[in-house]
């Protein structure tokens, strides 16, 4: 077990290591001289020597990937080349702001999609199942940014219960903080609870036709108790490894969502580091969301070995 | 629909589906119907929308934000452009972001993926290793960076989202060449001197092509919505060309007042999706070969025996015994099991078992026995129904009018059941002991006496102590069937049904069970209603034996009065198969063949070669060993091995899994390397790292024959091709061999370039061999998936023999077939292996084919020789302890 444990952490290690390396390549090496980029190139050789003595540009660039990825693993993120904010605790406060929406879209998606799903399948062979297969086939379909549009389009513009956008941070409001948060997270939740809808129903449908399941139901369990014992843990092994694969694509899917309903997360905050050219925001923020996808993946390859017993020996 | 309908035509014959369908089922399949028009409706729309839109998609000439209408159906924006026509030009930007994106996924990520897959080891790892790293990226936050670097438009969102899909590809292409590559298919193709990119391309890449294109529509699906979103955040292509996400976009600020501006892109983003989603749906339905595996259809019956049920007439009458019979504690009347579809898998079935009797059922595959004992049990697959009666000794009534929570109540008390397959039948997730525990807490034990009761029950069963904490993963298979028979026996019930409970063991470990089982039952009193296809085990378990042949009765009795006398044709068939008697004494046993003469036109470096070595060995194998590493643990394989097998000889290995029996094989034919030792095959020195054109020399010569007959044909070729594959590549053409029209004078280069002989010669070589192993001619133009399992075996001979090998090695060649058709196969091998003057190594884990077929027999176990000499020899008078128990523990048929 420690052996497995160690092996995946120096994996993650090289991961994270290299990913890293890509984005600072990316933004960092390829752009030019990130000098030229801030006064443009009619600047003169002093200001721009000057530029670069301020933000450390100046170095060579493996020294300059050092110090980032130094500053990275000692949180500090460095400083915004064009508003020169610290952007360590903008990114803090942002990070909040997506993990909120996303584990709350999360939650409503299992909440809905479990149940359904098993119902799905169990039901595969009649109407019933049919149309909740059907509807989640249609759900998939549906970009979530279309939700939030069509969400804020009723419950918003038309009912007038919700407000159509903005934030309120916990601590700041209990009770405006769910009215602001409601609407985004079932947007960013109902396709999600379509897309994992389908995988809990073939999930289940594949354990079904397990011959332990059968032995179950020999052993005197009813069909529906032989599903729920045994069918459910060994349907949830998939399932974990959808749910952290979702997860990921939420944390970058919110993008989309935080710019429906003007949500300040950390998408709001790439897009507008983007549109600034703040290149050393957009590298940040991009590692930031890197590691957690990565973190992700690693979480969810634990998870394996917990609910597994046949992975937690390295035999 | 990925439904378990499919399980309910077990047993179906294909209709013949013609060429150039390996496995499609026929009729419509409403997804993939639904998915290809909607998808077609947006190429349509697009393709229109270049010549013709009702009007200028980016000319604002009318009115703004006007209201669906006549003039304007979709009605227009706010600067007065037509809602229709945009979103007809907007498809194409959608398609064509998808379709580069896709495209730029499966150029790098197919081959990548292969590669991968192909070559395994560091380069593998490191490859995926590489893609693994790209998935921390995916397609839209890569394309926000790449946005932010070099501009946002419609390239850098084809490149990035294709970049970001690259990952996708990569995995689903490596993990379906590994399925590729693992097949015995592949294997054969490697025996046949097949080069790796000819692997590539005839078997690698027809095999994953359907799984790619499931992925292409799924990723196609997924650039769509990426490309909206990239769109709808102003980072897609700019204004004005028209594009679904950005017309959503731009709705946002007129919510309440004209919201079809973003119900109509909403509802062309979602059709295009659901399109692609349910057309990748509806393909993998339609491509996977589970689902598409209809078992095979049913071995031909030999002449003597008529294929079609017997008439009543045949059928042979329960004969009246009420007097002195107790009352049944199973009693199962007029069972009959029908399909939805209406196909009978069983007619009017009867069987009692009395208390404490012991009743065997037999039948081969697809004869309904298992169909019995679910009828038994109400666990019969949905779609399945059965008719008739059912009765347990002091359980009122008929048990199929039962509810599933009133046969849940009895099943595991009154009656339970042992599977087939130890390996699968246990939740990998829950300890044995609680597993054990669990038939009784279900019953309504205290779960404390329960979990007592479990651990003396795993201790009844031979056990270790502790076994009741170990996961079914940490048990051997032996063990494991343990387990399901105490989880069965846990509340002493009156009926037990057991399902070929042995046939996945060792015969050393089938006869540990077959003992136990058999005293547990007495021991309780029970009635066992043991279901097999070996007579021999029958005949030493049960008392009383029912033959079933096609869902029906054909005979039942006693045992000895059954075997002594059978009256049905198909028993006494059956019996004649299941008897393997002694190979008849060999001729020569030195010079089988004198050189030269049996072959015909040898070459005179064959003659030479012959004449060279004919007192020498021509496989030989010293002090071999094997030993496979990984993940931290070393298994050895062979353990210094070392025989001889001679020109002509017919040499069988026997040993139980785990002998190292077919690791020893695959070194002699070349497939798999000693680590350390010598080992000769045909005068090629196999021992280590062998140069290529040795071991193609070897491959000319000596030939394989698999175990799985249905896994060493490739599904996608036809027979004619599989038999003929072997024949591509030149170099195993040797003179003398099956193309005496060949032109020898021809140049090599054009030889090369056609891929060896001229293909009418081909066909003629192929038909002749088809011909030899007693197949249809018309049978090149089939494709596997029509050919019963025997059947199967006989094409994979015919490919081995296509190029007149010398030595022929077959791996379990009978194992995976039923008893009638075993000894057709062993006995054709055994006419070949004259016919063609070959020298025959056969490995098998039943001591009875090797002793039928070999003259010659070493016994392995545990990766050593324990034993060897002429057959006769070792089989009537064993030295070592083991073969002594092997021979004991072999069911013998008792007549």
């Amino acid at each position: 077990m420690a052996r497995h444990l160690a092996s995946h952490v120096a994996q993650l290690a090289a991961t994270l290591l290299v990913a890293t390396a890509a984005i600072f390549v990316l933004l960092r090496v390829l752009p030019g001289d990130p000098a030229v980029v801030a006064l443009g190139i009619e600047a003169t050789p002093g200001a721009l020597a000057a530029w670069r003595a301020e933000h450390g540009t100046d170095g060579p660039l493996l020294a300059q990937y050092l110090e980032w990825v130094g500053g990275l693993l000692t949180g500090d993120l460095g400083t915004s080349y064009v508003t020169s904010q610290e952007l360590t605790p903008l990114v803090a406060d942002r990070v909040q702001v997506t993990g909120i929406l996303v584990l709350l879209g999360m939650l409503i998606a299992l909440v809905v999609a479990v149940p359904v799903g098993t119902l799905a399948a169990v039901w595969h062979r009649n109407a019933g199942g049919v149309t909740l297969s059907a509807v989640s086939q249609v759900g998939v379909a549906v970009p979530n940014f279309l939700v939030g549009v069509l969400l804020v389009a009723l419950f918003a513009v038309r009912l007038g219960w919700l407000p159509s956008g903005g934030w309120t941070a916990p601590v700041d409001g209990f009770g405006e903080f769910w009215r602001h948060v409601l609407l985004p997270a079932v947007a960013l939740g109902s396709v999600q609870a379509a897309i994992i809808t389908r995988y809990v129903r073939s999930a289940v449908l594949e354990i079904m036709r397990e011959d332990f399941l059968r032995t179950a139901r020999a052993k005197g369990l009813t069909f529906t108790g032989a599903l729920m014992r045994h069918g459910l843990r060994n349907a949830g092994v998939p399932i974990v490894t959808v749910v952290g694969v979702q997860i990921a694509s939420m944390l970058i899917g919110a993008v989309v969502i935080e710019r429906v309903f003007a949500v300040p997360g950390l998408g709001s905050l790439l897009l507008d580091s983007v549109g600034n050219r703040d290149l050393l925001a957009v590298q940040s923020i991009v590692a930031v969301l890197v590691v957690l996808v990565v973190l992700l993946n690693f979480l969810v390859d634990l998870a394996y070995t917990v609910l597994d017993p046949r992975l937690r020996r390295a035999s | 629909m990925t439904d378990p309908a499919t399980v309910a035509v077990v047993g179906q014959p294909l209709p013949d589906l013609g060429a150039g369908t390996a496995g499609r089922r026929p009729g419509v399949h409403p997804q993939l119907v639904i998915g290809a028009v909607l998808v077609g409706l947006v190429v349509v729309t697009a393709l229109v929308s270049l010549i013709w839109t009702p009007y200028d998609p980016e000319h604002a000439g009318a009115e703004r934000l006007l209201p669906p209408g006549a003039e304007h159906w979709f009605g227009t924006d706010r600067f007065g452009r037509d809602v229709f026509s945009q979103v007809m030009a907007g498809a194409q930007i959608t398609l064509l972001v998808g379709l580069v994106a896709v495209g730029i996924a499966v150029v790098a990520g197919v081959p990548l993926g292969v590669l991968a897959g192909m070559r395994g080891g560091r380069l593998g790892a490191l490859l995926m290793r590489g893609s693994d790293i790209l998935l921390a990226f995916p397609g839209l936050l890569l394309a926000i960076v790449l946005g932010a670097v070099y501009g946002a438009g419609t390239v850098t969102a084809m490149v990035a989202l294709g970049i970001g899909s690259i990952p996708a590809f990569a995995r689903v292409a490596r993990s379906g060449t590994l399925q590729v590559m693992r097949s015995d298919y592949v294997l054969a193709a490697r025996a046949a001197n097949r080069g790796e990119l000819a692997i590539a391309a005839r078997h690698v890449l027809p095999n994953i092509a359907g799984t790619v294109l499931v992925q292409c529509s799924v990723n196609f699906a997924i650039a769509v919505l990426a490309e909206a979103g990239l769109s709808f955040l102003g980072l897609g292509t700019p204004p004005p060309t028209p594009s679904w996400g950005r017309m959503l976009q731009e709705s946002q600020q007129f919510l309440g007042v004209a919201d079809h501006l973003a119900i109509v892109p909403g509802i062309a983003i979602a059709t295009a999706v659901l399109g692609l989603n349910l057309l990748g749906d509806g393909l993998r339905d339609v491509l996977d070969p589970r689902l598409s595996a209809v078992s095979p259809p049913a071995e031909p019956r030999p002449k003597a025996e008529p294929v079609e049920t017997p008439p009543a007439s045949l059928v042979e009458p329960v004969a009246p015994r009420q007097a002195q019979e107790p009352p049944p504690a199973l009693d199962l009347r007029d069972l009959t099991v029908r399909t939805g579809g209406g196909r009978t898998l069983l007619s009017d079935v009867t069987i009692r078992v009395g208390a404490g009797e012991r009743v065997g059922l037999i039948g081969e595959s697809g004869s309904g026995k298992t169909m019995t004992a679910l009828a038994a049990l109400g666990l019969l697959p949905d779609g399945v129904a059965a008719t008739g009666h059912v009765g347990l000794a002091g359980v009122p009534g008929n048990l199929l009018d039962r509810g599933e929570g009133a046969l849940a109540r009895l099943r595991g008390r009154e009656i339970s059941m042992v599977f087939q397959e130890p390996m699968t039948a246990l939740n990998p997730l829950m300890r044995v002991g609680r597993q054990v525990a669990e038939t009784m807490t279900v019953h309504g034990a205290v779960r404390r006496t329960a979990t007592r009761r479990a651990a003396e029950l795993l201790a009844e069963v031979g056990l270790p102590a502790g076994a009741a904490r170990r996961y079914p993963h940490e048990l051997s298979g032996g063990q494991r069937q343990r387990v399901v028979l105490a989880m069965a026996l846990a509340n002493d019930p009156a009926v037990l049904v057991a399902d070929e409970p042995t046939t996945a063991l060792d015969v050393t470990v089938q006869r540990q069970v077959l003992d136990l089982m058999v005293r547990l039952v007495r021991d309780r009193g029970a009635g066992l209603l043991f279901i097999t296809h070996d007579l021999a085990v029958v005949s030493q378990v049960c008392e009383r034996v029912v033959v079933l042949l096609d869902g029906v009765v054909v005979e039942e009795g006693p045992v000895a009065e059954v075997f002594a006398h059978p009256r049905h044709d198909y028993t006494r068939q059956l019996l004649a198969a299941s008897t393997l008697e002694p190979r008849a004494t060999p001729a020569t046993v030195d010079h089988a063949v004198a050189p030269g003469s049996a072959e015909g036109s040898s070459s005179n470096r064959m003659v030479n070669l012959r004449a060279d070595r004919v007192d020498q060995a021509l496989i030989r194998v010293e002090d071999v060993t094997r030993t496979y590493t990984g993940r931290g643990q070393t298994v050895h394989a062979l353990r210094g091995v070392s025989l001889n097998v001679r020109e002509g000889q017919r040499f069988g290995i026997v040993g139980e899994s785990g002998s190292g029996k077919s690791t020893l094989l695959r070194i002699v034919a070349g497939l798999d390397r000693a680590t350390s030792g010598r080992v000769t095959s045909a005068g090629v020195d196999l021992t280590g790292p062998t140069p290529p054109r040795d071991l193609g020399e070897l491959r000319a010569v000596l030939q394989v024959v698999f175990q799985d007959p249905y896994g060493s044909l490739d599904p996608r070729m036809t027979v004619g091709d599989i038999v003929a594959e072997p024949l591509l590549n030149p170099a195993n053409v040797r003179d003398g061999g099956p193309l005496p029209a060949y032109p020898t004078k021809r140049p090599r280069f054009a030889a090369g370039l056609r891929g060896g002989p001229a293909a009418s010669a081909r066909r003629d070589a192929v038909r002749e061999m088809l011909d030899a192993v007693g197949l249809p001619l018309d049978a090149a133009d089939r494709y596997p998936h029509q050919f019963s399992g025997g059947q199967r075996q006989r094409i994979a001979i015919a490919r081995a023999l296509v190029c007149r090998p010398r030595i022929l090695v077959a791996d379990e060649p009978v194992s995976a077939l039923d008893v009638s058709v075993r000894r057709q196969v062993l006995d054709l091998l055994a006419r070949l292996a004259d016919e063609h003057a070959l020298t025959l190594l056969l490995v098998s884990h039943d001591l009875g084919v090797v002793r039928h077929v070999c003259d010659h027999v070493a016994v392995m176990r545990d990766g050593l020789v324990v034993e060897q000499g002429p057959t006769d020899q070792v089989y009537d008078d064993p030295q070592h302890d083991y073969t002594r128990r092997l021979r004991e523990a072999t069911p013998l048929l008792v007549r």
